[in-house]
């Protein structure tokens, strides 16, 4: 599902060059879930930056849903995003001018497809907020507005699902019902799972951990 | 996806910032409207004038002379059908026993039906121009008013006294503002001998009207012997391109205060939407996580921000619409036709067009930078923007604002050199304001003492906040301010010079037209007053016959040769002394003060603007023709004339020994010291020698200051549009920063900050921008009426402190009031709930 091959990623500062990832290696089978984790600074979003596509690696090579994506264009990796993938952020980053419905419509629409709005509702009633559906993201908790943003990565039933901290900004009981959330919507649809965190317990619910330290994969571990 | 999707899209995010985009959609409004009346106003007097042609000339063909007609020219005219009316115009004093004041008027002795087109408009309906027989006279209605005089009194014109039969309200094909310059006194052509006004050496003006068929062949054939006799002709036709090239300045003054207006809010929409285009980063990046391209994300924003202008263009023209019949009650005083006001839908389409064009050009600008956040913005929050100088849809939108405004400005002046000086003027002057309103925030911000109180500081600080739009607001409201108040000073200024001219010249009236036999009776009568005779100075018309061996007309038939053709054709006024004037400074060669008729040629010396005009130098000779009589000149000096002062001054100084015996008049200077003086003895000199003129200082003053009165209501209303657009963009300005003013607020007050201390710093805040803007606009607009009255009116000009203060003082005020109303009640809202409903 995801294939990453010899990927650096350097930034330039002055003249000075960082490399922030390199040499990474790994492919990650279809409808698996694995776990990147790492101190701060290891080069854990940027890595996941990269496997979505919301990047372009210095050099390497990295393969979405069987598209090598190095030598396609922004727009083409945005197709290749709308068609394949959904987001879980750790900040919601839901567009709040839109009501948690209309939010939850988004990736659907774009695609061209109309009349979405039982599933999208469907999907709302799913995570628990069946009536809160005309509301915007002021107007719901954190936690409400993680599973909006839940509701929105599943509706386009994504082959490959990537989050981002999903629960680093939710207390714990929160956070926990977020996983269960998004693992049970992965078991559900088959979603390949790509998750990034601190949290060493959400890793070990992950079937496989990639750790990373100063840009380097320092371990690789099968969860049994 | 479908393109209704766009527009789903760009309604539900826009929905929640509606009020916002009606108040970028209202920073236009003012532009749009300016330019919407401005050119509906000017249509309606393109129409007028076509449509009154006629009326302007007030016939088909107009000869006018400054001498009187020889037959040959009623000869032409002997085979044809025609209608003839003559006038006979000329300046003299005319007096009003009943009140006993007399005034400088325009006398003008007329007969037949004149005017054959339009309606002289009199106080008793019925009466014509015609029906002026006998000792009847017609005269202006406000110049009833300055002689205390009506219907049935009295008026001495010369040595007839006359029965005023009307009073006129309205002349055809003339400005309502020349009565003002010149009051008008019909008398009978008949009459004319008996006034005894006309004499050798007044400047007198004859003129002819006719009413036929073929007028433009006429005046064709008639063209060459004309031009010999310098005897100007004019058609229908003639008059209205001559008209359309006077108001071509009109239009485009008009125009340019329009357009100015337009620029200032189209890039205060663009200055808006900077700040909304930041706010919607985070949007467009979750949008191009979802899988929507940049081109996409962009659209939606373009159909939000179109139909912002849209709204905009339409309340604009609206307005537009609603203020075009405000024009004509502004400057129908200053034009020749009755402006017939009407809605030009051309006018309309144009502003609309034009004014939406601009807005959309600038709003894109900042949007197409935001187009490219990068999906990475959700992962990571950062506040810049993503770059802009590899972006090459962002040169193509600033070349069109170029070309944009570059085509709008030919269009407006039909010339490509002069749109091009007029962008770039436009760039320097907004480079200037801007260059001086950041200087001003620098060095504000580097002496600002540390020891100021914490609010104060705090408030300049917000000058200073990310996306701050402190200089789109000191240039525009400083614009504004300049505007306003270099017209104000220069008005003061030229009145104070008048004035100051005036109190401290020993001389305050002069007597012209002179003879030499009335000189000894003016003196006398000077000296029964009790007033100084300061300097009496003969002089002696003359026109000019060939320069260096060529004659005028070979000069004037030369197309290579740059001279200007109005000095080779007029009537010279000379003198002759054996010294320097007070007035005058010798710039170039030698003054030769005496000379005798004998030793031709005879040693001259020019002022240097004639020089200028008629291309000449030391050495070059002139010969004159003083009333039959050639006299061979050669230049030996080139003076440079002080024409501020008052006393005669002249364009060619003979020296003494030739003109003493050619036919002359004189000129008079005296003072007087009071009104009674004043008004005692010009009854005296319009009783004993009616044809002498005299100018009173005084009077002059006051009529400038009516003239100017009416040009600056005119020019302060065309500087309101720039004014009030300032003001829009500043409340703009300010609601598109209240969410960053809000937050700023509600940390301040989390962390223990007092409802009265973020007033105090919003208060600081308002009062750092006005009194900076009003600065910018203030220090130019002291450099340019510096300027103008240096330059352009030769005077020296005086800091007037209290008008510059008050125009200081009442600026800021405006700023700080219309930002305190508009940032009010955002320390009420308890800190989280502001947090919550605010975006």
């Amino acid at each position: 599902m995801l294939k990453v091959t010899n990927v650096i990623q350097t930034y330039k500062s002055g003249n000075k060059s960082l490399t922030v990832l390199d040499s990474i290696n790994f492919s990650i089978e279809k409808g698996s879930i694995t776990a990147i984790v790492g101190p701060s600074g290891s080069g854990k979003t940027t890595l996941l930056g990269l496997c979505a596509g919301l990047d372009r690696a210095s050099s390497g090579e990295i393969e979405l849903a069987g598209t090598p994506m190095s030598n396609l264009s922004e727009d083409q990796r945005a197709k290749l995003r709308s068609e394949h993938v959904g987001f879980v952020f750790q900040s919601f980053q839901l567009i709040p001018t839109l009501t948690a419905l209309e939010n939850v419509l988004v990736p659907i629409e774009i695609k061209g497809i109309k009349n979405g709005g039982n599933q999208a509702k469907a999907l709302l009633e799913r995570v628990g907020l069946g009536d809160r559906t005309h509301h915007y993201p002021t107007q719901l908790s954190g936690g409400e507005q993680q599973r909006v943003a839940i509701a929105r990565a599943f509706i386009n039933q994504p082959k490959i699902l990537f989050a981002d901290e999903p629960t680093g900004n939710l207390d714990n009981a929160t956070g926990n019902s977020i996983e269960d959330l998004i693992f049970s919507l992965n078991k559900d649809i088959g979603t390949t799972l790509v998750l990034v965190t601190h949290d060493l317990d959400l890793a070990k619910r992950a079937n496989r951990i990639i750790r990373l330290h100063a840009g380097k994969i320092v371990e690789d571990t099968i969860n049994v | 996806m479908s393109s209704l999707w766009y527009f789903k899209m760009a309604w539900r995010d826009g929905r929640s910032h509606l009020r916002r985009f009606f108040l970028f959609a209202a920073s236009i409004t003012i532009g749009i409207a300016a330019l919407v009346s401005i050119k509906s106003f000017c249509d309606a007097i393109q129409d007028s004038i076509e449509n009154q042609a006629k009326t302007l000339l007030r016939a088909d063909l107009f000869l006018e002379a400054s001498f009187p007609f020889d037959d040959s020219y009623n000869a032409t005219f002997d085979t044809l059908s025609y209608e003839k009316a003559e006038q006979v115009r000329f300046s003299s004093m005319v007096l009003a026993p009943k009140s006993g004041l007399s005034r400088l008027v325009q006398v003008r002795a007329i007969e037949g039906d004149f005017p054959f087109y339009g309606e002289l408009i009199l106080s008793n309906p019925g009466k014509r121009l015609k029906d002026l027989k006998g000792n009847q006279v017609f005269i202006d209605e406000n110049l009833a008013q300055l002689l205390s005089i009506t219907i049935g009194d009295t008026l001495k014109v010369g040595s007839v006294s006359f029965e005023i039969a009307a009073l006129v309200e309205k002349i055809p094909g003339e400005a309502a503002v020349a009565a003002f310059v010149g009051p008008r006194v019909f008398i009978p052509l008949e009459r004319i001998e008996e006034t005894k006004l006309v004499q050798k050496g007044s400047r007198v003006t004859y003129e002819k009207f006719y009413k036929l068929d073929n007028a433009e062949q006429i005046a064709t054939n008639l063209k060459e012997k004309a031009a010999t006799d310098r005897v100007r002709i004019q058609t229908v036709e003639g008059r209205k391109r001559s008209l359309g090239r006077a108001l071509d300045n009109l239009y485009s003054f008009l125009n340019l205060v329009g357009f100015i207006a337009l620029l200032m809010g189209a890039v205060g929409v663009g200055s808006s939407v900077q700040v909304y285009a930041r706010q919607k980063k985070t949007t467009i990046a979750i949008l191009r996580c979802l899988g929507v391209s940049s081109t996409q994300a962009l659209s939606i924003f373009i159909i939000q921000i179109s139909f912002m202008g849209l709204i905009g263009a339409l309340v604009g023209t609206l307005i537009g619409v609603s203020i075009v019949p405000l024009f004509p009650l502004l400057f129908s005083d200053f034009i020749p036709v009755t402006i017939e006001s009407s809605i030009s839908f051309w006018a309309l389409g144009k502003g609309f067009g034009i004014g939406l064009l601009l807005t959309l050009l600038f709003a894109l600008l900042p949007l197409i930078q935001a187009r490219r956040t990068s999906p990475l913005a959700t992962l990571r929050i950062t506040d810049e923007m993503p770059s802009i100088w590899n972006d090459l849809l962002h040169w193509i939108t600033v070349s069109a604002i170029v070309s944009t405004l570059f085509v709008f400005t030919f269009f407006q002046t039909n010339s490509w050199l002069s749109a091009l000086i007029f962008c770039f003027g436009l760039a320097i002057s907004f480079s200037i304001l801007a260059f001086t309103a950041k200087c001003l925030m620098i060095l504000t911000r580097k002496f600002f003492p540390s020891n100021a109180s914490f609010t104060t500081r705090q408030g300049l600080a917000n000058l200073y906040r990310p996306n701050n739009q402190t200089l789109l607001l000191l240039v525009s409201i400083g614009l504004g301010a300049f505007l306003i108040m270099t017209l104000l000073l220069t008005q003061q200024q030229l009145l104070n010079q008048l004035d100051i001219t005036a109190q401290q010249s020993d001389t305050n009236m002069v007597l012209f037209d002179v003879q030499t036999d009335q000189k000894e009776t003016a003196i006398e009568l000077l000296e029964k007053n009790g007033m100084p005779l300061r300097a009496a100075t003969p002089i002696v018309t003359m026109t000019l016959s060939e320069i260096n061996g060529g004659t005028v007309q070979s000069i004037m038939e030369d197309t290579t040769r740059d001279i200007r053709r109005w000095a080779l054709r007029r009537e010279y006024r000379s003198s002759y002394r054996n010294h320097l004037a007070t007035s005058e400074t010798l710039t170039k060669g030698e003054f030769i003060g005496e000379s005798d008729f004998a030793s031709q040629p005879i040693p001259i010396t020019v002022e240097e603007f004639i020089v200028r005009d008629l291309s000449i130098s030391i050495g070059d000779t002139l010969v004159w023709d003083v009333q039959g009589i050639p006299i061979q000149t050669y230049i030996t000096g080139i003076r440079k004339v002080d024409w501020q002062r008052v006393e005669p001054n002249f364009y060619v100084i003979f020296p003494s020994g030739i003109l003493e015996n050619a036919p002359q008049f004189w000129v008079l200077l005296t003072q007087f010291t009071s009104k009674e003086q004043s008004i005692s003895v010009k009854k005296d000199l319009v009783s004993s020698i009616p044809n002498v003129s005299v100018i009173d200082l005084n009077v002059i003053l006051d009529t400038v200051d009516t003239i100017l009165q009416k040009i600056s209501l005119a020019i302060q209303f065309m500087a309101f549009f720039s004014m009030l657009t300032g003001i829009i963009v500043l409340i703009s300005s300010i609601l598109s920063s209240r969410f960053q003013r809000v937050k700023e607020s509600v940390l301040l007050r989390t962390l223990g900050a007092s409802k009265k201390q973020i007033e105090r710093i919003l208060l600081s805040e308002f009062l750092f921008i006005g009194i900076l803007a009003t600065a910018t606009g203030l220090i130019l607009s002291v450099l340019a009426t510096w300027s103008l009255i240096e330059f352009v009116f030769q005077s020296s000009f005086t800091f007037d402190f209290t008008l510059i203060l008050s125009g200081f003082v009442g600026t800021a005020f405006l700023t700080v009031g219309i930002g305190w109303l508009n940032s009010r009640g955002l320390s009420d809202e308890p800190p989280l709930q502001v947090l919550r409903n605010e975006e």
